[in-house]
């Protein structure tokens, strides 16, 4: 069934447009989705712009040449839509929403660990947000995003140390 | 071997408290919204209504995009890029900018302002910038403090950054400006040239320089890459009103002096009082030749526009006439306000 299915012929199905095959894939996949957005762009808009991604993959679903590449693909279209964002593409719509107004469990804390996470290069600043906010393990994420297990490895490993540099910065100031 | 950051054996207390931290962050199980419901048939029975229909919507959609193009290209917005930044004293995701709008940034805090159909402007942390002009024909911000990075392409002079000491003029550019809180300020400049100002004083700044300036004054422009010794000495000759230490100082930067450093010698020239002029001439005709039209005697003598012909040779010999300049310039049409 959908559950124990591979994702390569979940994607296979959901190009024949089924939406429950899309379905499955989508709750596979919305963490690293919204994790990706979320080394990204402003808290506030992650989750508007993740319904956004999963809608671009499954309108262009057709013209994935290799479903097995299926995880790789939506994490390009996630990427590709942060940046989007910032080129006033997607800014254009006005977001009223205030920052941080969606996420009513935060502390100061909590926000400076994301400030602190944000502050890290890119490349650490993903695998870590996927590792420690939407709680993917290691082995998960080099599933998920087609990533080598010893890249995903040195990414938390490298990136776990600037973070804790970078956090007892932010304590020491 | 237990490894908890990798696969979540064992056991990490710094780790577990991190995630414990950053969990209000994490994705909430929810539907995919599918915004695009098929349409029902029932509704376009009628071929005429459905004509009328797409005619009438086909003209909103084309008077809406005309409206938003129009718009979008004077609109000025501000998007967090990281952090809870502030605008109107309001924490902020996004915001339409209006005169007089004001947006602090904390310590890791960065903004981003889509100037129009000019360019951006980013906020980097610990800084104060505030829009105090929105014209399609002319955009200017003030900055209080701290530190923005323009990428803007516009005619001259529409685009200007001031600050409490001096003011950038955008001719087409790319560039870092700062301002401390101590009144002192810098810009570095990587693409284009950016003219910056004071009262009847300037100093144009072109791709591969920069300038200092304080409330005195602003400094003459410098290569990023030239020797530290030249810049130190140079920075000190401006800047010290030591008349014994500015001496020693340009004695020093004389000797360090490059080819790609005649520009900085051509900007202090015109600008050094008459006892410094004799050397930096001479060190200056050594690295690039004067023209035959420019007289070392009118030049020592202080005579207005006696060095123009050598600017132009200056620029070719050191590659910069090859950096876009767009237009006449014009000194200072609008100083001050």
């Amino acid at each position: 069934m959908d559950a124990d299915a591979k994702d390569a012929e979940l994607a296979r199905r959901a190009q024949l447009g089924d939406r429950n095959a899309f379905g499955t894939l989508y709750q596979r996949y919305a963490r690293v989705v919204h994790g990706i957005l979320l080394a990204r762009l402003p808290f506030a808009v992650v989750e508007d712009q993740s319904q956004e991604v999963f809608i671009t993959a499954f309108h262009r679903l057709r013209g994935l040449r290799d479903p097995a590449a299926f995880g790789g693909w939506l994490c390009a279209i996630a990427r590709t839509r942060a940046k989007e964002f910032y080129r006033g593409v997607v800014i254009e719509e006005e977001l009223k929403e205030e920052f941080g107004a969606t996420c009513v469990n935060s502390s100061a804390e909590s926000s400076e660990a994301l400030s602190a996470l944000r502050s890290l290069p890119e490349t650490y600043r993903e695998t870590l947000m996927l590792r420690l906010v939407e709680g993917l393990t290691g082995p998960e994420i080099a599933a998920r995003t087609g990533m080598t297990h010893g890249s995903v490895r040195v990414n938390l490993h490298r990136g776990m140390e600037l973070l804790r540099r970078a956090l007892r910065k932010e304590l020491h100031s | 071997m237990n490894d908890y950051l990798w696969d979540r054996t064992g056991r990490d207390a710094e780790v577990e408290q991190i995630e414990n931290l950053l969990a209000p962050y994490r994705h909430i199980d929810q539907q995919l919204e599918f915004r695009e419901p098929p349409l029902s048939p029932a509704k376009w029975a009628s071929r005429r209504y459905y004509f009328a229909s797409a005619t009438a919507a086909v003209l909103i959609i084309v008077a809406v995009i005309s409206w938003h193009t129009t718009s979008s290209k004077q609109r000025i917005t501000a998007t967090a890029i990281i952090g809870a930044p502030r605008i109107d004293e309001v924490p902020m995701a996004s915001a339409s900018l209006d005169v007089g709008s004001r947006i602090e940034t904390g310590f890791l805090d960065r903004v981003r302002i889509q100037v129009g159909d000019m360019g951006w402007v980013q906020v980097e942390p610990d800084s104060i910038l505030r829009l105090i002009e929105n014209r399609p024909e002319r955009r200017r911000f003030r900055l209080e403090h701290g530190e923005i990075l323009a990428r803007i392409s516009a005619p001259p002079a529409a685009f200007i950054v001031e600050t409490p000491v001096a003011r950038a003029i955008d001719l087409g550019c790319t560039y870092h400006l700062r301002f401390s809180q101590s009144g002192e300020g810098a810009i570095e400049v990587t693409e284009g040239w950016v003219e910056v100002d004071r009262g009847f004083e300037q100093t144009l700044v072109p791709a591969g320089a920069s300038a200092n300036f304080r409330p005195r004054g602003i400094s003459p422009s410098y290569m990023q890459k030239t020797s530290p010794e030249f810049r130190d000495a140079m920075l000190e000759w401006w800047d010290s009103p030591n008349p014994s230490l500015r001496s020693t100082a340009l004695a020093r930067l004389l000797s360090s002096a490059t080819k790609q450093d005649a520009y900085t010698l051509l900007n202090m020239l015109h600008r050094s009082p008459p006892e410094d002029r004799a050397g930096i001439y001479d060190r200056l005709n050594q690295l690039v030749p004067a023209p035959r039209e420019v007289s070392r005697a009118a030049v020592l003598a202080g005579e207005a526009r006696a060095e123009d012909a050598w600017w132009t040779v200056v620029e070719r010999e050191l590659g910069l006439g090859n950096i876009k300049k767009k237009g006449p310039l014009q000194l200072n049409p609008y100083w001050p306000q």
